[in-house]
């Protein structure tokens, strides 16, 4: 399926201490801000942060469910707040750009907090066709 | 002074394994069948199995998290361009590299790259972080 400029599409996802504790094992990056509760009780932010790059996880999987197929090429992030343990957040991808011949486009992407702050802002260049 | 300077390199080096693979589509939700399944791959370009692209910003991220900074290093942004897939079992380095520093704020620009076993580079980008120890005292 080809995307189309202006689609959009949304997933959402409760970040546990599972999650977090497996990505750590799985990237190695064990950081006690993502791994440790009671060090982490003891910081500024009271809780486990998620890793950014767990969330950017999730914009791997809402692009697999609503564009399957499609192969990132470039990815920017940005991480203007922490995520925190036991939050519920929104994955929104919107396309920005299409070039059908070379069967490109470029999405926005975007995760945001129960509280509506952005977790992670950034864009994404996807090609659907590698057959 | 901050204890970093620029030029200051940091790697971490991790195999990329089948269950790896399955671990993380189950994490990401993200199933594509370049990655799980050996028939569809195989007609792809690629002739087999690939690893998410997205597997190499967890090694930059464990870099960055474990080396260089280091623990307490806080994620502000990172780019990166996919340049080579990552096929089962390759072996993979993130090297990061310290560009730039601003003592003021903590903020520490890195540039990180993902190289395989054959030298060849598979990812680059920029990453900027914010660490306490990167702040002047």
């Amino acid at each position: 399926m080809i995307p189309y400029v202006g689609q959009m599409a949304t997933s959402t996802r409760t970040l546990t201490q599972d999650d977090f504790n497996r990505f750590a094992a799985l990237s190695g990056d064990d950081n006690p801000i993502h791994v440790d509760p009671v060090f982490s009780a003891r910081t500024k932010f009271g809780k486990t942060v998620c890793h950014g790059m767990l969330l950017y996880t999730l914009i791997c999987g809402a692009l697999d469910q609503h564009f399957p197929g499609a192969r990132q090429i470039d990815q920017d992030l940005m991480f203007p707040t922490p995520t925190f343990v036991g939050e519920r957040v929104t994955v929104r991808l919107q396309v920005i750009d299409v070039h059908p011949t070379q069967h490109t486009a470029r999405l926005e992407t975007l995760i945001t907090r129960p509280n509506g702050e952005i977790a992670c802002q950034g864009q994404t260049t996807v090609r659907w066709n590698d057959a | 002074m901050s204890k970093f300077s620029i030029g200051q390199k940091a790697s971490f080096t991790k195999q990329i394994t089948e269950r790896d693979v399955a671990t993380f589509a189950e994490i990401s939700g993200d199933k594509n069948p370049l990655h799980l399944d050996d028939a569809y791959a195989q007609q792809t370009r690629f002739g087999a199995r690939i690893a998410h692209g997205g597997f190499t910003f967890a090694l930059i991220s464990a870099a960055l998290g474990t080396e260089l900074p280091g623990p307490g290093t806080v994620y502000l942004s990172q780019s990166l361009k996919f340049i080579k897939p990552v096929y089962f079992d390759d072996t993979i380095t993130a090297t990061v590299e310290i560009t730039a520093l601003r003592a003021d704020k903590g903020i520490v620009t890195l540039k990180t790259e993902c190289a395989n076993q054959r030298g060849e580079k598979i990812a680059e980008g920029e990453a900027v972080v914010y660490h306490d120890d990167a702040k002047t005292q």
